[in-house]
């Protein structure tokens, strides 16, 4: 048993890529990454900071 | 960078292939895989380069080659190069492109411009024939104003290429500003070894445009190659520069252009013009020059 | 998921080069240039992107390189719509791919690692499109469990290859053939489909045993036992119906599920077997071929020829319409109804406006 985590399936594949080690990885940007999702990243972290956890 | 044609290598990476008698094109790939050496992979898209030296179950190329699509050279090459440097391949292999005028300022302009930017490890090296030679003498962003080609037929509403002037490759690369960018001719041989041994020495993506005339497609002898490049130099209808620090070069300036109905009269595909129509393309020709003169920032 | 790519290496977890390209195309060129050299490469695309790196994709497969990529499964303009659906994967069914499909984030994760280890099989040498629906699947969140690298390592072999440029032995790839040639290139490409087959189920089978999570290969049959009615899908949608598969099954209904997890290649031999097995079959397509109906709905009933079921095909879940509950029970009372023999001759839109 690995690590679990709370992951989108785009995270989860990205996880995939890593633990496969590629050498090069040719990217052009393909779906869309909601700007709330930032938001929510932000504020998790400031919420994080202001619950000290 | 000198060149001694003297200590060149007699080793030749590139014979056998299927050219036309004259081809120019394979006179640039010879010369720049003498400079280079076997350490080089090159990719080139389906051109003449790909068609004459790359059929199963034949190579006229002594290194590694691989034929990509036409709009894929200058990407495959990054991919190459980047690749090179993740597996650790030394610094002496080199990635060169080779391809055509419509595979370079057409279809292929786009994934330049990437590597371009990317500023990837490549030599990016555009023969130019000034049409789609391959398929049969069509029209590129390069071909010259008023040729004849097989997509602009002469007839009696035509008289060729409309456009006037041709795609500036090498004006376009120097706004990317990678390393290296310099215009030559495979009539010039000293002159175009010398800029494949400068990008040889150098990282980054280096674009050097080579003028390469097609018998074929030109409609002139096939011992005339050569001559048909120092004639388009000395007319200033090509001519030879560099780009290097921000820095644009003029590497050979005609002490006067000359007249360039000589150049045209022995070719098929100007065969068409008459005295009025070259009496305008020299005028044109001398606007052009005009232009250059302050891209080179040179006196009168 | 390439800005998670990009995330690893800017917290130094992780160390490819990773190239931003200006294009798919350039994407997919890029990737073969890699591949060649013979390293690892990798990339993403979904929906318009990879339409436009098609003639990269033909490239790869026919030159036998090996290059993975996740495809997020979006629908394809005109109209022009971002959300999911399969049009985009099987405009290119026929690119000489090995197209997975997966059902859930966890599922993604494990079948890139799976996806590497069947391409760069020296008896397949394929490359492989890893499919994950859309925002269904790319956009929501589950719990995932990450494996450890020493035993994806351990899994997954690296990467060696004959099929590579090489300074000692110089060599031209991806050349041009004529007529005499090109024949049994592209039957050597079929012959390896057929390999892939078994690779695919022996790699799922070797991972189950190592990582305790396994797919069935090319298919999994769930409640399909003593089924009379089942429901053949792909994607994100497996799990909504293994969901009412359960329900229907609790109130005493004899329904399964077929999930095709292998497109291409595509498991006839699995269709073949049981083509006499439920009383009817529907098949659930997210993507139509226009002029004939649902895409994997021709597959299957091609696989099944000589086949006494009923035979259904329903398309829906295009552009990102939801598929719920209801029309999957709505799917299944359909099969119930059909008689042995019928098939349907023009596809069954399910949850239509008009």
């Amino acid at each position: 048993m690995g690590k679990r985590a709370f992951l989108s399936a785009n995270e989860a594949a990205a996880y995939g890529v890593k633990l496969a080690k590629p050498d090069v990885v040719s990217a052009y940007p393909i779906t869309h990454k909601p700007l709330w999702w930032k938001r929510l990243r932000i504020s998790w972290q400031k919420a994080k900071q202001i619950m000290n956890i | 960078m000198a060149i001694n044609f003297r200590t060149l290598p007699d080793q030749e990476l590139l014979y056998g292939a299927r050219t036309c008698q004259g081809c120019g094109a394979v006179m640039a790939g010879r010369m720049a895989l003498k400079v280079l050496g076997e350490k080089t992979f090159v990719a080139t898209p389906a051109c003449c380069f790909a068609a004459t030296t790359s059929v199963f179950p034949q190579s006229a190329l002594f290194v590694n080659n691989a034929v990509t699509a036409f709009a894929a050279s200058a990407a495959t090459g990054s991919g190459m190069s980047v690749a090179a440097k993740k597996l650790g391949f030394g610094d002496d292999v080199q990635i060169m492109v080779i391809s055509g005028d419509g595979g370079t300022v057409d279809i292929g302009l786009q994934a330049l411009s990437g590597a371009a930017e990317r500023n990837d490890n490549i030599i990016y090296l555009c023969y130019d024939n000034e049409a789609y030679m391959n398929t049969g003498v069509q029209r590129s962003g390069s071909t010259a104003y008023n040729a004849w080609t097989t997509t602009t037929p002469v007839g009696p509403a035509s008289k060729g290429e409309k456009t006037k002037f041709k795609k500036s490759l090498f004006e376009i690369m120097a706004a990317h500003r990678v390393p290296y960018v310099a215009t030559t001719s495979v009539s010039h041989p000293r002159d175009f070894m010398e800029k494949m041994e400068k990008a040889k020495a150098m990282k980054g993506c280096k674009v050097i445009h080579v003028f390469a005339p097609c018998p074929t497609g030109w409609g002139h002898e096939v011992d005339l190659t050569v001559e048909m490049g120092k004639q388009a130099v000395e007319t200033g209808l090509w001519y030879l520069a560099e780009y290097e620090n921000d820095t644009f070069k003029l590497n050979y300036r005609p002490k006067e252009l000359k007249d360039i109905a000589p150049y045209l009269k022995v070719q098929k595909r100007f065969a068409h013009l008459n005295d009025a129509d070259i009496a305008e393309m020299q005028e044109i020709r001398d606007q052009e020059w005009e232009r250059l003169k302050k891209v080179f920032r040179l006196e009168d | 998921m390439v800005e998670k790519v990009a995330d690893f290496l800017a917290e130094g977890e992780a160390d490819y080069e990773y190239m931003m390209v200006e294009s798919e195309h350039s994407a997919m060129a890029a990737a073969l240039g890699v591949s060649m050299m013979g390293a690892r490469a990798f990339t993403a695309t979904s929906s318009q992107g990879l339409m436009y790196m098609a003639e990269m994709l033909n490239y790869t497969s026919g030159g036998r390189h090996p290059v993975v990529m996740v495809n997020a499964n979006r629908a394809l303009a005109i109209p022009w719509n971002i959300y999911g659906d399969h049009s985009d994967a099987m405009a290119m069914r026929d690119c000489g791919w090995i197209m997975l499909f997966a059902e859930s984030g966890q599922e993604a994760l494990d079948m890139v690692i799976q996806a590497y280890k069947i391409a760069e099989d020296k008896d397949v040498m394929l490359p492989v499109m890893v499919n994950v629906d859309g925002f269904t699947l790319t956009h929501t969140y589950d719990v995932v469990d990450i494996p450890e690298q020493e035993l994806v390592d351990a899994y997954l072999p690296s990467f060696d290859t004959a099929n590579k440029m090489c300074l000692e032995h110089p060599k031209t790839l991806c050349h041009s053939v004529g007529p005499d040639y090109y024949t049994e290139a592209k039957i050597a490409q079929q012959e390896a489909f057929e390999v892939a087959k078994a690779k695919i189920v022996a790699c799922d089978e070797e991972f189950e045993a190592m990582f305790g999570r396994g797919y069935g290969g090319l298919i999994e049959e769930y409640c399909c036992d003593d089924a009379e009615y089942a429901l053949v899908a792909m994607g994100g949608t497996v799990g909504t119906v293994r969901d009412v598969v359960d329900e229907l099954r609790a109130a005493g209904e004899k329904v399964g599920l077929i999930k095709i997890r292998g497109f291409r290649p595509f498991p006839e031999e699995y269709f073949q077997s049981v083509k006499s097995k439920f009383k009817a079959m529907g098949v659930i397509d997210r993507s139509l071929c226009f002029g004939v109906g649902g895409t994997v709905f021709g597959e299957v009933k091609s696989a099944l020829y000589g086949s006494e079921m009923g035979l259904k095909g329903f398309v829906l879940g295009l552009g990102g319409r939801d598929i719920s509950v209801d029309m999957i029970k709505e799917m299944f009372a359909e099969l119930k109804e059909c008689p042995a023999g019928e098939y349907s001759d023009q596809p069954i839109f399910v949850g239509r406006r008009w």
